[in-house]
């Protein structure tokens, strides 16, 4: 099972800072921004079912919008 | 269940499986005045909603029993869309 160290970010892909480790359902790489369940739901899939493990990496983020803005898009560096 | 505000949606370039043709929505909680309440999450919509829309959220694993099954990793969805709600005579 591969395990990611996982920055929080915020919606332009920016991170906070803090971090957290979670096992990798997707084959996400460095750099990509993701989406991350966690408690009981991280157990809910074919790698994770019935391991201890409380945060999953479900998905890899293509693009971000918000308030009709697109935010983030995978492959461009975050505008500070 | 709480109350929620969608402010926008996010696209996935790869899920985990289970979740191939489901939509994921920013959602920014909200207090009872409809004011915005702490940072924006991603969660799952089940309803059909849209920017704009208030909704009622779940968090933590029933949140895939939204999405008529258990076994998705899937942390919070949208599953019902507000209308209005009151307390005592009032209605917003």
């Amino acid at each position: 099972m591969k395990l990611l160290l996982i920055e929080d970010s915020d919606v332009f892909g920016r991170g906070k800072g803090s971090h957290y480790v979670a096992a990798d359902a997707v084959g996400a790489g460095r750099g990509e921004m993701v989406l991350t369940a966690a408690g009981s739901s991280a157990r809910q899939t074919k790698l994770t079912r019935d391991r201890p493990v409380d945060a999953v990496v479900m998905a890899i983020v293509e693009t971000v919008e918000r308030d009709g803005e697109v935010t983030y898009r995978k492959g461009k560096v975050a505008t500070p | 269940m709480k109350a929620g505000r969608v402010v926008g949606s996010v696209v996935a370039a790869r899920v985990a499986e289970g979740l191939g043709d489901r939509k994921f929505l920013l959602v920014v909680p909200v207090d009872e005045e409809d004011r915005a309440e702490g940072d924006a999450f991603v969660a799952c919509d089940v309803v059909g909603a849209g920017r704009g829309s208030r909704v009622i959220w779940v968090g933590g694993k029933e949140a895939a029993l939204g999405l008529g099954r258990d076994d998705v990793p899937v942390d919070a969805a949208c599953v019902a869309i507000l209308e209005r709600h009151g307390r005592g005579e009032e209605e917003r």
